[in-house]
């Protein structure tokens, strides 16, 4: 597999919506979909808790997206538009079964969210390693998903309120909460003989 | 960052001032792309007088998802866009579709009849028909309204049975480009050396050298390429990757993809190229050894484009361009100054 882009590629993926909503074939669309569907899956599983499901909710907002191509709204990052969409149908989908009358934000699924250091960019010993697993670890699936997306994605904090539905301070207050918890973790950790 | 990792790591033993208390908003912001001018400067400040901070930092700055968790979603991202792939037929239709709709309506029981007189057939001939090209390109449309394009030199097999559950070829030397008729239940297939390519619907270069390796070039749409160790790698519309015969690694290749498909298009393109490695391209497309005698003359940089034009015309916009000098004996070239 390839590595993860650190920035995810917005500006391809908004070529690639122009071209779908332009020239409005099927190849077009694949290639949006091949660009887009994996974060997508990726973020639908860790709010429904359930692969089957996320697949139904990524389709049903990309089949809308291929149905009404032509019709589409012009967007300022596509992937805010396309992550806003997911969330919505998710939200509806626990709604209309019901299996949540709390903040689905309370039940994200941590076991999809892990992170470790990558070796390419620090060299840690294993002990080291170990450490920054067991803090990231202990965060709740609401941090990891708000670290998730700014980290991995490259949005803004008020990008992440909007998709998340919350506000901009509390993405904020997540980013530290993460950051605090390793750095307190870290702090006793011996110096690593290879960086 | 100003300081060596080690001597920051030995300094934060040491430190035991308190940390501000809005520290770790600080830190979130500046690792966000929020932060402003100012408050860079502050926290520039803040690190001179508290080091183990930027252990932390470094491990945030390198903190990734798992590699697991990219896979399952582009496993999950696979098996869900079979799922939609009947529903997006709705689209403006092409033509092609349409007559394929309109042949599986009409064409079932002449061809169950067809499909009986030539089983008996099928016996006597081989399980591989062969497509081959000697020093002319050729391109052909396969019954299933896919279109192959041959380089020179290339031997090309596609089964007797081609389009009947499957689409198997097998691209046994050279180089071939591909353009795949979608079809949900026949999976298009290339088997080049020791990798096969599954195709998920698209247009993709292969090119197949002596000695096994195989290089993979993806224009649209997406396809798995696959070693026979069972390495096996998503590949999309831009995407280039290399498999030697040797190692099992499937590899990314980062250089320019702008004259892969040259000895399609009869369109060369060097942008800012040093010759040594137009030299490389040189001998793909005209099918040469290119040999760069020179250090000094390899490290020269090119910026032409040639539409479809004679070795001879090309090698002398080179020679005057760069001020070099071209012998050219049977199929070698030699640059020197």
């Amino acid at each position: 597999m390839p590595k993860p882009n650190r920035d995810f590629p917005d500006d391809q993926g908004k070529e690639l919506w122009e071209k779908m909503k332009v020239e409005g074939d099927q190849s077009a669309f694949a290639s949006f979909y091949h660009h887009y569907a994996s974060r997508l899956l990726h973020f639908a599983s860790t709010l429904l808790g359930a692969r089957e499901q996320a697949e139904e909710v990524v389709n049903d907002v990309m089949l809308w997206t291929w149905k009404n191509r032509h019709t589409l709204p012009a967007v300022e990052k596509v992937s805010v538009y396309l992550y806003t969409a997911t969330r919505n149908t998710a939200y509806n989908y626990l709604k209309k079964n019901a299996r949540s009358t709390t903040d689905p934000l309370d039940d994200i699924q941590p076991e999809l969210l892990q992170f470790s250091p990558s070796p390419e960019q620090l060299h840690l010993s294993t002990e080291a390693v170990r450490k920054i697993e067991k803090a990231v670890n202990a965060l709740p699936g609401r941090c990891r998903l708000v670290f998730k997306l700014i980290r991995e994605d490259g949005l803004k904090y008020r990008e992440v309120a909007e998709i998340l539905d919350i506000s901009v301070k509390t993405v904020e207050a997540q980013m530290a909460i993460a950051i605090k918890k390793l750095h307190e973790q870290l702090h006793d950790m011996t110096v690593p003989k290879n960086s | 960052m100003p300081y060596t990792q080690r001597h920051l790591f030995d300094r934060a033993i040491r430190t035991k001032d308190m940390l501000p208390e809005n520290i770790w908003e600080l830190v979130a912001r500046i690792q966000s792309g929020e932060a402003s001018e100012a408050e860079e400067q502050e926290l520039q400040a803040l690190l001179d007088q508290h080091p183990e901070l930027f252990k932390t930092i470094l491990v945030v700055e390198a903190l990734q998802l798992t590699p697991e968790m990219e896979e399952a979603a582009d496993e999950m991202r696979m098996h869900s866009w079979q799922q939609l792939q009947p529903h997006i037929d709705d689209a403006p239709a092409t033509s092609r579709t349409n007559i394929r709709r309109l042949l599986i309506r009409t064409g079932w029981a002449a061809a169950i009849l067809v499909a009986g007189l030539l089983s008996y057939n099928w016996w006597l001939h081989n399980t591989w028909k062969t497509l081959a090209t000697t020093s002319a390109k050729d391109s052909l449309l396969l019954p299933d309204g896919s279109r192959v394009f041959l380089n020179a030199n290339t031997t090309l097999r596609y089964a007797r049975n081609y389009g009947k559950g499957s689409r198997e070829l097998m691209l046994d030397n050279g180089e071939a480009y591909f353009e795949v008729a979608p079809q949900q239940n026949n999976p298009f297939t290339v088997h080049a050396a020791a990798v096969d390519i599954k195709v998920l619907g698209t247009a993709f270069n292969v090119h197949r050298s002596a000695n096994g390796q195989v290089d993979i070039f993806v224009t649209s749409g997406s396809v798995k390429a696959e070693n026979k160790s069972g390495k096996s790698m998503v590949l999309h519309a831009g995407a280039q990757v290399t498999s030697s015969g040797k190692t099992p690694d499937i590899k990314p290749v980062s250089t320019s993809t702008a004259n892969v498909l040259a000895w399609k298009t009869n369109h060369l393109v060097f942008n800012q190229m040093p010759l040594s490695e137009v030299a490389v391209v040189l001998a793909n497309y005209y099918q040469l050894d290119v040999v760069v005698t020179d250090s000094v003359v390899s490290h020269k940089v090119l910026q032409a484009n040639f539409n479809n034009k004679p070795l001879d015309e090309v090698l002398d916009v080179i020679g005057k361009a760069l001020n070099v000098n071209i012998t050219k004996k049977h199929k070698t070239l030699e640059f020197h100054q």
